[in-house]
């Protein structure tokens, strides 16, 4: 139901926007996957950071992927009349973009609000990651959120030295560094793959006891975080 | 995962709907729709509720949300002790359609007294399990096998505060038991 174009002449103009072939370059050792898939996957990596108490791995190729395939479609259709922006097509398809807006908005939101918790802790494991210290290789942080903790860091030393630090003796300089003890943070999670490995789950009033819980595909638990993790970072379970 | 944000998935579910118009949209994900009158093709819900709002489709309903199968559910869950199955976006789905396709619906109203029904006994097994678990648990950890997003979502905030405190105390416990 266009208006001024017909059926046939719109399509040609949308299809001069190349959406539905979105294979992404691949470097060596990359992937290669279809824009459907790299939105399926920034889904669930969203929902996952939105359940998870601390911050995991970064994301940011699906975000750049997908907001690069809405920057075409913005700047194809930037010189639309008004008459062309009536269309139910054109509609249809802003909807899906306002949408993918949403979901990256709010999962930039939810890890910048965790990177604000601990940012000195957040950095330090960056940077384990990268030297190969720590126990995951994943990259924890993306460029320009190092640049955020570093400088809100900064602002924040700068706010408590000006305000009342700067009095104190030189000794006493020092800012606090909240560090929450989500040790006992518990998930739900659902189990995705067959054949997971099973986890542990140390028993709350004896130390030494642990319950072993094996995992089938499809089970949902609640579950501490910290015995999830692992499995968590592989893709073998997703939190709810 | 909060309410808002089940609903906001349950949205990309498929539906059936039935076109009133020819239209084909190359959606970015790379989805196709076409439509022809009369002919019925599945979308996803936020695109059938947009279409709906023009008036330019009628909504065919998912099967299980018929006067029959939710009285059937209703008496599952009545009879049995746990969690029976449900279809995963059940909640969030029955509330989108009746609120949004009144006219695509029959029996309105019976449909919503069985969801709320339905929603009254879930909920209320939710909160003695709950309890149950908080005072009584070994281990720290429970099957949720056959409880939707949705009901999770709800109890998130508390389940996860409290069996976090529990947690804390239980250490502390230990080590006092430990000096």
């Amino acid at each position: 139901m266009s208006i001024g174009l017909t059926e046939s002449q719109l399509d040609a103009a949308l299809d001069g926007v190349d959406i539905s072939d979105g294979s992404f370059g691949a470097h060596d050792g990359e992937e290669v996957i279809d824009l459907e898939e790299a939105i399926k996957r920034f889904k669930q990596a969203w929902m996952n950071e939105n359940a998870s108490p601390k911050l995991l791995s970064s994301q940011y190729e699906l975000v750049h992927a997908i907001v690069q395939q809405i920057d075409e479609f913005e700047a194809f259709t930037a010189n639309y009349t008004q008459q062309q922006k009536l269309d139910l097509s054109y509609n249809i398809r802003r909807m899906e973009i306002s949408r993918l807006q949403y979901i990256i908005n709010s999962y930039i939101r939810t890890r910048l609000r965790k990177i604000e918790k601990d940012p000195v802790g957040i950095l330090k494991e960056h940077e384990d990651r990268i030297n190969g210290v720590s126990t995951s290789t994943e990259e924890l942080l993306e460029e320009k959120e190092v640049e955020f903790a570093e400088n809100y860091f900064e602002s924040s030393r700068k706010l408590l030295l000006d305000e009342f630090l700067g009095s104190l003796a030189q000794c006493l300089q020092k800012v606090p560094r909240i560090t929450e003890t989500n040790s006992t943070a518990r998930v739900f999670f659902e189990v995705i793959v067959d054949n997971c490995e099973s986890i542990t789950v140390p028993k709350l009033k004896d130390k030494e006891l642990e319950f072993i819980v094996p995992l089938a595909k499809g089970d949902r638990f609640l579950a501490p975080f910290k015995c999830v993790e692992e499995l968590l970072e592989k893709g073998h379970i997703k939190l709810l | 995962m909060d309410l808002e944000q089940c609903n906001f998935l349950a949205e990309d579910l498929l539906i059936k709907i039935m076109p009133r118009i020819h239209l084909d949209v190359e959606k970015i994900d790379g989805l196709y729709l076409n439509f022809e009158p009369r002919v019925p093709t599945e979308v996803p819900v936020w695109v059938a509720m947009f279409l709906k709002k023009k008036q330019i489709c009628t909504v065919i309903p998912p099967t299980w949300l018929t006067v029959e199968d939710l009285n059937t559910i209703s008496q599952a869950e009545a009879d049995s002790p746990s969690f029976t199955e449900i279809p995963e976006r059940f909640f969030e789905l029955s509330h989108i359609l009746i609120t949004q396709c009144q006219d695509d619906l029959e029996n309105l109203e019976q449909l919503r007294t069985l969801v709320k029904d339905i929603w009254d006994k879930r909920s209320s097994k939710l909160r003695t399990s709950t309890m149950e678990f908080l005072e009584t648990s070994e281990g720290g950890h429970v099957n949720m096998n056959k409880i939707t997003q949705f009901e999770i979502a709800h109890t998130r905030d508390f389940m996860v505060d409290a069996s976090a405190t529990i947690g804390k105390l239980s250490n502390v416990y230990l080590s006092i038991d430990e000096e």
